[in-house]
């Protein structure tokens, strides 16, 4: 079968060549499209490996400055013309390294694979095969530009760490390569040779017509920059941050700041607590605004537009990425409002592809996200991804209210009651005091159960889920993979179950759902499996 | 003329793809003496170890025959060696798998009940696994992999070597005829 499919493909592309060599396929730059020779990218791409160079070294961090730290400690007198060598020196090295993997990184693109020869040290060969290249996206980092060359990006199926950057391409090369490699993936399938060339004429006769769905304005990117939930991650960065300057407790700085606040404020209780909450304020402003120009440089001018059945996003202030993602590659539509995004009535989009449970994280800076969006636009989205769907209008059914008894019982209840009688036994009365834990978690268990909500209609689906922001997942049905209904003994007896669903990237749970909706649930999700022969991926 | 339509309507009801939960297959019975074997080692493996500890720490648990803690600790022995028996049997009797025209349903769990359903399209291989425990009684499991996550979606164990390896060719039989439909339409 696969041999077949191959003698086949080979058949089309001596075809193509053919046509190429007379169209002619030469860019300014000196670089083609095929050829048997292996090429090198733009001299400019030296700026290219230079920065990676660099920032792999702040990356890496403070074990690169520890030997310039250790030089200027035992320098003494010296010290600066010992600083000012190492800086010429790590120059020098930076400048060679660069100009060396430039000249070693060379290309080729073969009939059906991308082969790429790169390293100094440790040489690396890559065979890519088209059918393995997921997604191709271009960046246009602020150096490239007065060049108009960009970085090339051919993400693999597969594991993260396999991606290939081919940094210093001319821009028009890169949009040949993009439209060469998309081409051969798609016309893997036809079956005799005329049809093949059919279809490859009307891919570059047909430019299906942009659609522009969305543009970002400044206003938007504010906020979303204040109301996603990286505050909370820079929070943490910062914390972590200032925990590590010992210098600043030790210096007895802050026990001048206490007590200039005291002399200023008075001692009242009153007053240092709401210098307290002025400085949390503060702390929080100040984060906000980091969080504000982080989401300012990532998604300056926001472009979001639809094309060949793929959704286009360009974005970036210093470094412009151009990513797309194929319509039949999205899995589910996740629609995020974080809590302060209630207040701004704006949400967050991301689609979710295919991927490995718990290797989400590694691909974030892939993630498709469409920021600070409308209702009225991700009802819009929804329904252009997914087939007029009316799901996200129905209302959601909330799960039984048996959920909160379960966490106050089964989750807090019983521990809190053991550990305060093993406490109690030693501490007296004050051992009682986990008994309040349950008590002080019940306004958040009740919050939680209220985000849950599902609807389902024929052919797709939604969750909502949240505690103080909250969560709507839309896919289509025919996209689950496996679907399991669990009952613990009480569920059995109140007729309840939770729901599993897995679709390709990422699972969905609806606890304590009616037993008769969570087969209706299966019903629906096998039976579109089963009728529907749309590829999924 | 009105009995045919009567039928046909029975007909549409029964193929409705609703998971029907009193049609499963049991496992093999022999899996009831495996997983005994395996609660055995386990309970054995625990006991020999806290001799050895005890050895080693010159007696230090001659607390431990006193006649009051020896009887809570035979006890649970005795509640332990129960559990051995009647785990097994349970594990056994919980378990099973049902293979429909496009699907296949595993239903597990003693105390927490659980069917997981998986549509032959999106299987995306399928593992026969047999350890050395699971040779001796002529058993194996399958592992069924869809593009979910990393780990298995579905593993049925206790299967007769022969059967396994059945429903596995039937599986991926269906998984594969599924998916060149799937190809040839998109």
């Amino acid at each position: 079968m696969s041999r077949l499919v191959k003698t086949q493909v080979r058949g089309i592309r001596m075809d193509s060549v053919a046509g190429e060599t007379a169209g002619g396929q030469t860019h300014k730059a000196g670089l083609e499209l095929h050829s048997d020779k292996w090429q090198r990218t733009s001299p400019a791409s030296v700026i290219y490996f230079a920065f990676k160079f660099i920032t792999s070294l702040v990356k890496n961090g403070l074990q690169a400055v520890a030997p310039v730290a250790a030089v200027l400690a035992t320098a003494g007198e010296q010290r600066w013309f010992a600083l000012g060598a190492l800086a010429a020196g790590a120059a020098v090295v930076l400048m060679v390294g660069s100009v060396l993997s430039y000249l070693n990184f060379k290309f080729r693109i073969d009939k059906e694979t991308f082969l790429i020869r790169s390293g100094v040290l440790t040489r690396k060969r890559l065979t890519l095969g088209f059918d393995r290249i997921q997604n191709i996206a271009f960046r246009e980092p602020l150096y490239f530009r007065p060049f108009g060359l960009v970085i090339l990006t051919l993400e693999s199926a597969g594991s993260t760490g396999e991606e290939v950057n081919l940094a210093g391409v001319p821009r028009p090369l890169a949009e040949t390569i993009r439209r060469y490699i998309l081409d051969r993936k798609e016309n893997h399938k036809p079956i005799n040779p005329s049809e093949a060339k059919n279809s490859a004429e009307a891919t570059t006769e047909i430019s299906a017509p942009t659609v522009s769905l969305l543009r970002q304005p400044l206003a938007e990117l504010a906020k979303y920059g204040i109301s996603n939930n990286n505050i909370w991650v820079f929070a943490g960065i910062a914390a972590g941050a200032l925990a590590q300057v010992d210098e600043l407790w030790e210096s007895g700085f802050m026990q001048a700041v206490f007590s200039a606040v005291g002399e200023t404020v008075g001692t009242g209780i009153v007053a240092i607590a709401t210098f307290a909450i002025l400085l949390a304020l503060l702390v929080l402003l100040v984060l906000m605004l980091a969080s504000v120009l982080g989401a300012i440089i990532v998604n300056y001018n926001y472009c979001l537009s639809y094309a060949d059945g793929r959704y286009h996003r360009t974005r970036g202030l210093f470094e412009r990425q151009e990513t797309s993602v194929p319509e039949v590659k999205v899995q589910s539509l996740k629609i995020a409002q974080p809590l302060i995004a209630r207040f701004l009535d704006r949400f967050h989009l991301t689609f979710n592809q295919v991927g490995f449970e718990g290797k989400q994280a590694q691909n974030k800076s892939q993630k498709f996200i469409v920021p600070s969006v409308t209702e009225t636009f991700y009802t819009q989205l929804a329904q252009r991804l997914f087939d007029k769907t009316d799901v996200l209008k129905q209302t959601l059914h909330p799960i039984s209210q048996k959920f909160v008894f379960r966490h106050m019982i089964y989750t807090f209840g019983i521990p809190s009651l053991l550990v305060s009688g093993l406490w109690a036994i030693n501490l007296g009365l004050a051992g009682l005091i986990p008994l309040a834990v349950p008590l002080v978690l019940l306004p958040f268990i009740v919050l939680r159960w209220r985000r849950y909500g599902y609807a389902i209609d024929g052919c797709h689906a939604v969750v909502r889920k949240g505690l103080f922001g909250l969560t709507l997942t839309v896919f289509p049905l025919y996209k689950v993979q496996t679907i399991s209904i669990s009952q613990s003994p009480g569920q059995q007896t109140a007729g309840l179950a939770n729901l599993k669903v897995k679709l390709a990237g990422h699972s969905l749970t609806i606890p304590y759902m009616p037993i008769e909706d969570a087969k209706a649930w299966r019903a629906k999700a096998l039976l579109q499996v089963e009728t529907q022969s749309d590829p999924w991926m | 003329m009105e009995e045919p339509s009567h039928k046909t309507e029975i007909l549409i009801t029964d193929d409705l793809p609703t998971a029907d939960d009193h049609r499963f297959e049991a496992l093999d019975r022999s899996y009831i003496g495996m997983a005994s074997i395996g609660w055995a080692v386990a309970i054995i493996l625990m006991i020999a170890i806290n001799i050895v500890i005890n050895t080693l720490n010159g007696d230090g648990f001659s607390w431990f025959f006193e006649v009051q803690v020896l009887s809570v600790v035979l006890a649970l022995l005795f509640v332990l060696v129960l559990l051995a028996v009647a785990v097994p049997r349970l594990l056994w009797r919980s378990q099973g798998y049902q293979l429909r025209d496009k699907d296949i349903h595993h239903k597990h769990g003693i105390v927490w009940r659980a069917v997981t359903s998986l549509p032959y399209v999106r299987v995306q291989h399928v593992e026969l696994e047999s350890g050395p425990l699971e040779r001796f009684f002529k058993l194996a499991s399958l592992k069924f992999y869809t593009a979910g996550g990393g780990s298995a979606d579905m593993k049925i164990p206790g299967l007769p070597f022969a059967a396994a390896s059945k429903i596995r060719s039937f599986v991926l039989e269906q998984a594969g005829q599924d998916a060149s439909a799937g190809h040839q339409d998109g």
